[in-house]
């Protein structure tokens, strides 16, 4: 009877033909069939809420700020940073905004990932967003004040293009319809944002010397697939490039012309006169006029080094080099565009020698920690210590090469991203950067009794620390007013001092082995270069000029040979120098001088602020081997990214205490060395403080969670001749912490539907664990099998079903990869025929309780996982109470793995099972795809993929599973130009092998031989009608099936299957051809 | 294929060191007297000198007779460090980074110089790097150390005998050269009539 009822509310499921989703924000959509949606098990990773956060509010003239109350000086300085920028935004584009936008900001990268107001995870690497349905910004401090405030800049002005754009609730809620083109958004917003850093140009230039500027009809789709850095950077230029030439104005009226003209082309037209293509013509000239001029005077990397590693594997890109004791290998950052690992590569070929972090990801730590110094060699020999990312924060591993395993995780509580390390020449203490609580500082940890001294302390960011070859002093490069300089600080004194202070950022410092000299790299004309600074001189030398800039340069232990990074072809690549002597460096500086003085500068070019022919008439009177003293002026919003104003270079007063200490927390003021004290001090409200405290036009209060509409879900279908409706609506406060959905069904017109139906949900994420309880009562109608002889005619029955009742879900995170999931459901369920006669059914009633533990540390492609794995133990039982209440276990089991074959290739292997024990036994069905038509939301208790047969073909309480599928990519990235310019990601090839059966208690289960696809169904019929004649059981033989697909994805996975039915022994059916949407298992 | 040779090496090597099996046969002692040029391949137990074998007059100045005592006396910690440093220096030549090996090797010693297993590593290491006269004074000071390791003295005396050869014949030339004549690298183990010297454990 169960088994039936369940097998007709997968026929009565509404067939979903038509579904249009609105708005964002929108977490879940209702089921229809509230039990069988409580069993179906999700994967997915964590978003692991580490912290209980106690907010505050900060409300400017013009903003909202929500902040942590233990970092109220990052706050009010985000508020002086945002109301500068909201005037500076609000000339440009000639706007003032609506209403005061929600700002969040989190002290830190690790605290931001933990926000709630988006959902999914946020990987590394994400800078902050702003959602244009509430215009919040969620922005988090990386470390660096400057970068905080670019960033914050950024985002605003996002906020003031949707005020623009999105004018009333409409609008906003349907953005995705209405939004003008990724690149003009982005453009302007980098337009908004000040100046371009010298990786900005790298990026840029590299772009234009090497003929890969993407047109800018097909730059949309770069954020797509593509290289996302200079699709920003592009859009930036151009924007840069309709300014100058066109005048600031044109730029601020773009978007109020998209409210009028929808078409780029013919905004443009309007705007500019002339279309994307001619304006892309114009402003690649552009370019190439501004780039080409380098190569005068400027190498190639390939010249002046040897590239480590071949061209075959574009893919490929290594970083954070660190020499191996004998200078035969290097430990290195590599990824290969699916995976990040640390690996050992010989020096000669770049070939691997060893992977230290292979399984390690999900087991030992998170992920790790990317950065330009996050690993580094001890000098004796055998231990390598890298960054990576566990729970809160990052942990220090130290890997030893004669174990080959991780011998020690250090825990360095008060800091939370490590982002360079650096080894003491007595391989027992690292010099790291530690960034936490608000601040980036220079620290030394002693790895044997884990002792951590603090040495700087200061809101501004310090990097590269490396200590001499004595041991004595660390060479830092630490950051002031938008600039990095070098400095050394003295271990036995405690005292720091500014060694070299160019005009320009000086990054990277490295010891040449005699201790009295510093390789370094240094942003002269906007380009990364390499210098040596003698210490005793007082002098330094260039020792190149190239093309595509330098970074991170790492000297060999014997300081004979330097390998660095490059940007070429827009990846990053190594290479390798040899160092040459000092006289020889001295030569070399020279010639490097003599030779851009024999080009003649020409004008600073008009249009760009940063001008690399500017650049070169700088460098004829700063090439002087004479390091510049270096002008402290405090950076406006129109500087332009660091980039020095020579006339007003002043001579170095270095005032800075040195060991000066600021915790994040203290309420003093600022170290000496600190940027400029924001200008507004608020006192803190108390915790009874309910009215705000108000000081220099700076409100400051306790954040009280309030619901507001988030947004509105609209579903609709038809199955069987009925309508199915849904709609949603989601509500939650400012941080995400709190959600309450209402749904409900809309098409009321049917002649037998007049029901109210609803469900209520409420959602938690406050806390680590997470919680949700939700009511409902929803009615179900569908045609049932019975006749009826209705004025005159043969009609089949209309029955419904109503489920009323609650769920509450309880789900706990371990870590990122692995979580704990409790659930309790009620469903009480009423059956009734509705028409043409009335007449009340059975009655029943289910209290399940259900438990899961899940793992899943896969990485995910466009088509489904490119590598890891996911597996879940679901464990179900019901409360039977007698009557008529339902009575069964669960029990399911789903393994899946991926392993890598080559780069690209993956072979998924699948072991999956279910089971549904009791008197009450659910069936679930088995056959087809896994999914068969795009947002189906009437949820089934469908298994799969078993391709070849029929969609649910197979039926039973219990169902076993495997499948082997080995996907191969055909395409990526196709762009095609007609009928308008679109982009095709991926294309993957498919060879699958999926065997399975369904079967019943009492069935005989039949594994060899497979089921023979040849077979006559009619004899079948006859076999099973005489086996139940005779009271033998059913023979449930396993099926088994071969094929291949074509898996597309354009806007979605889109899967094209071929499969024949097989019993592995020359007998196979006709192809049978199968449509799906949706990820590969 | 990396972690299949490392495994191998791994193995190889903690075999080798844990005295279980000797990598290359030891020549039973009428064998020694028949083949002399034959390898032998030492275990960490015979690293102390045994009676009957007279060791060469040491081409460094160090007191024979006090330097097996001070051997002995190393700590069981020094000999486990160098233990490790020799698997790790195996691997590295099984995986043809003869450099990397003479660093740690070199490295290790600045830690226990008293251990012959090193000099000897070293003084393969040196030998094949086309370093002889290092060698020579490697191999020597290792059956300094050690007077009754047979591999050593073998070592020694093929690395005369080579020197001589070379001296004596162009042809002998070629045996010398960092690549084998078809290209390949020579590593131990490898075939052709000329042994290469036993690397051995600690």
């Amino acid at each position: 009877m169960r088994q039936n009822s369940t097998k007709k509310r997968f026929r009565r499921a509404w067939l979903v033909v038509a579904a249009l989703l609105i708005a964002s924000g929108v977490r879940d959509t209702c089921a229809q069939d509230i039990l069988t949606m409580q069993l179906q098990q999700g994967f997915g990773k964590n978003k692991v809420r580490y912290k209980d956060f106690q907010w505050e509010i900060l409300e400017s003239e013009h903003l909202e700020l929500h902040f942590e109350a233990e970092f109220h000086e990052l706050a009010v300085r985000a508020v002086d940073y945002l109301e500068e920028a909201y005037d500076h935004i609000s000339a440009i584009m000639h706007h003032e905004l609506s209403h005061r936008p929600p700002i969040v900001i989190y002290q830190s990268q690790y605290e931001f990932q933990q926000t709630n107001i988006i959902h999914e995870f946020l990987p590394p690497g994400v800078a902050g967003f702003a959602e244009p349905l509430r215009y919040r910004m969620v922005i988090p401090f990386d470390g660096d004040l400057d970068e905080f405030r670019n960033v914050l800049v950024h985002e605003l002005a996002h906020i003031f293009q949707y005020d623009i754009i999105y004018k009333g609730p409409i609008k906003r809620i349907t953005n995705p319809l209405s939004s003008p083109p990724t690149w003009i958004m982005e453009g302007l917003a980098e337009y908004a944002t000040p100046g371009r850093n010298t990786i900005d140009e790298m990026v840029l230039r590299d772009a234009v010397l090497t003929d890969g500027l993407v047109p800018i009809e097909a730059m949309d789709a770069a954020w797509g697939m593509g290289n996302v850095f200079l699709a920003y950077k592009q859009s930036h230029s151009i924007m840069e490039y309709i300014a100058a030439n066109y005048g600031p104005e044109k730029v601020s009226r773009i978007l109020r012309l998209w409210d009028s003209q929808k078409d780029t082309d013919k905004l443009l037209e309007r705007l500019i006169d002339m279309d994307m293509k001619e304006l892309d013509e114009r402003w690649s000239a552009h370019m190439r006029k501004h780039y080409w001029p380098l190569l005068q005077t400027r190498d190639y990397a390939s010249e002046i080094a040897d590239k480590i590693g071949g061209d075959d594997d574009v893919y490929q890109m290594f970083a954070s080099p660190r020499w191996s004791l004998s200078g035969d290998m290097l430990a290195v950052l590599s990824s290969d565009g699916i995976e990040e690992h640390v690996d050992i590569i010989r020096l000669e070929d770049a070939s691997l020698v060893e992977r230290i972090t292979r399984s390690m990801r999900a087991s030992r730590f998170d992920h790790l920690t990317a950065g330009g110094g996050t690993i580094a060699w001890a000098p004796d020999g055998h231990t390598i210590a890298f960054v990576a990312k566990d729970g809160a924060r990052d942990r220090i591993l130290l890997w030893d090469l004669y174990d080959k395993d991780i011998v020690k995780t250090l825990r360095v509580d008060n800091i939370e991203t490590i982002e360079s390390i650096h080894w003491a020449p007595d391989s027992r203490r690292l010099a790291l950067i530690g960034t936490g609580y608000g601040q980036s500082d220079l620290y030394v940890l002693d790895v044997y009794d884990e002792t951590l001294q603090q040495l700087t302390g200061s809101p501004q960011r310090e990097d590269h620390p490396v200590f001499s070859p004595d041991g004595s002093k660390i060479a830092y490069s630490s950051k002031y007013n938008n600039q990095f300089d070098i400095r050394i600080y003295d271990m036995a004194t405690g005292e720091a001092h500014t060694a070299i202070a160019s005009p320009n950022d000086d990054l990277w410092p490295q010891w040449l082995p005699e201790g009295n000299k510093l390789l370094f790299v240094s942003t002269r004309d906007t380009i990364n270069d390499l210098f040596v600074y003698h210490l005793d001189e007082g002098r330094e030398y260039r020792l190149t000029r190239t093309l595509s800039g330098i970074s991170n340069p790492a000297l060999s232990p014997d300081g004979r040979q330097v390998v660095f990074s490059t940007y070429f072809k827009g990846r990053s690549e190594l290479y390798l120098m040899d160092m040459p002597d000092m006289p020889s460096i001295k030569r070399r500086d020279a010639e490097l001088l003599a030779r851009i003085g024999q080009v003649q500068p020409t004008a600073p070019d008009s249009t760009l602020a940063d001008s690399g022919t500017a650049d070169i008439a700088f460098n004829l009177s700063d090439d002087t081997s004479r390091v510049r003293p270096a002008a402290r002026p405090i950076a406006p919003l129109t500087d332009q990214g660091g980039q020095p104003d020579l006339r007003s270079a002043a001579p170095l007063e270095d005032t800075r205490i040195s060991s000066a200490v600021l915790l994040a927390n203290a309420s003093g003021a600022n170290a000496p060395d600190a940027p400029p004290a924001p200008s507004v001090e608020v006192p803190a409200p108390t915790e009874q403080d309910d009215e705000s405290i108000s000081d220099g036009g700076v409100e400051r209060k306790l954040y009280t969670p309030k619901l507001e509409f988030d947004g509105i879900s609209v579903q609709m279908g038809y199955f069987d001749g009925f309508f199915s409706s849904i709609a949603q609506l989601s509500m939650s406060d400012l941080l995400g912490n709190h959600g309450l959905s209402l749904a409900t069904d809309y098409v009321a017109s049917q002649e037998v539907n007049n029901d109210f139906n609803f469900a209520i949900s409420y959602e938690y994420y406050g806390k680590r664990p997470t919680y949700r309880a939700s009511i409902f009562n929803w009615n179900q109608y569908y045609n049932n099998s019975r006749t009826f002889i209705y004025r005159g005619l043969l009609v089949s029955g209309i029955s419904k079903v109503q489920q009323r009742g609650m769920l509450a879900d309880a789900s706990y995170p371990l870590d990122l990869y692995r979580r704990l999931e409790l659930s309790y459901t009620y469903v009480g369920e009423q059956e009734v025929l509705v028409w043409p006669i009335e007449e009340v059914g059975a009655s029943t009633s289910t209290h399940l309780f259900k438990s899961a533990f899940v793992h899943d540390s896969i990485n995910y492609g466009l088509l489904g996982p490119t590598a890891g794995k996911r597996y879940f133990l679901s464990v179900g039982r019901t409360l039977d109470v007698g009557g008529s209440t339902r009575s069964f276990s669960h029990l399911e089991l789903d393994y899946r793995t991926y392993l890598r074959l080559g780069r690209w290739s993956v072979l998924g292997l699948r072991a999956y099972g279910v089971g549904s024990l009791g008197s009450d036994a659910l069936s679930y069905n088995l056959g087809g795809p896994t999914w068969f038509l795009p947002f189906y939301t009437g949820f089934n208790l469908n298994t799969g993929p078993l391709r070849g047969y029929d969609f649910s073909e197979f039926s039973g309480s219990r169902v076993a599973l495997a499948n082997v599928e080995l996907r191969v990519p055909f395409v990526r990235g196709i762009l095609f130009g007609w009928p308008t310019t679109f982009l095709v990601p991926a294309i993957d090839g498919s060879i699958f092998f999926d065997i399975g059966t369904a079967w019943n208690k009492g069935d005989t289960l039949d594994p060899w031989p497979l089921f023979n696809p040849d077979t006559d169904p009619v004899q079948l019929q006859r076999e099973d009608e005489r086996r139940m004649e005779a009271g033998l059981s059913m023979r449930s033989p396993l099926r088994a099936s071969v094929g291949f697909g074509l898996l597309v994805y354009f806007m979605l996975p889109i899967n094209l299957e071929f499969a024949k039915q097989t019993d592995l022994q020359g007998h196979y059916s006709d192809y049978k051809f199968h449509l799906s949407f949706g990820k590969s298992f | 294929m990396v972690r299949y040779r490392s495994a191998v090496a791994l193995l190889a090597a903690t075999v080798l060191c844990s005295g279980c099996l000797e990598l290359v046969r030891r020549p039973s002692g009428s064998e020694r007297q028949r083949t002399t040029p034959d390898r032998a391949a030492p275990t960490a137990s015979q690293e102390v000198g045994t009676a009957g074998n007279p060791a060469p007059t040491p081409a460094v100045g160090i007191e024979r007779a006090a330097a097996p005592a001070a051997y002995a006396e190393r700590s069981s910690r020094q000999r486990r460090s160098v233990k490790r440093v020799n698997e790790y220096a195996l691997w590295c030549i099984e995986n043809d980074m003869w450099n990397e090996a003479r660093s740690h090797m070199e490295r290790a010693l600045d830690q226990d110089s008293l251990s012959a297993s090193l000099h000897n590593n070293l003084g393969i290491v040196y030998e094949r790097l086309g370093q002889t006269d290092k060698a020579s004074t490697f191999y020597q000071r290792a059956l300094q150390l050690n007077p009754g390791e047979k591999a050593y003295q073998i070592n020694l005396q093929e690395l005369q005998e080579r020197q001589q050869a070379l001296a004596d014949t162009s042809e002998a030339f070629d045996l010398f050269r960092p690549n084998g004549r078809d290209g390949r690298r020579v590593r131990p183990g490898d075939g052709g009539g000329n042994m290469p010297p036993a690397f051995t454990g600690e």
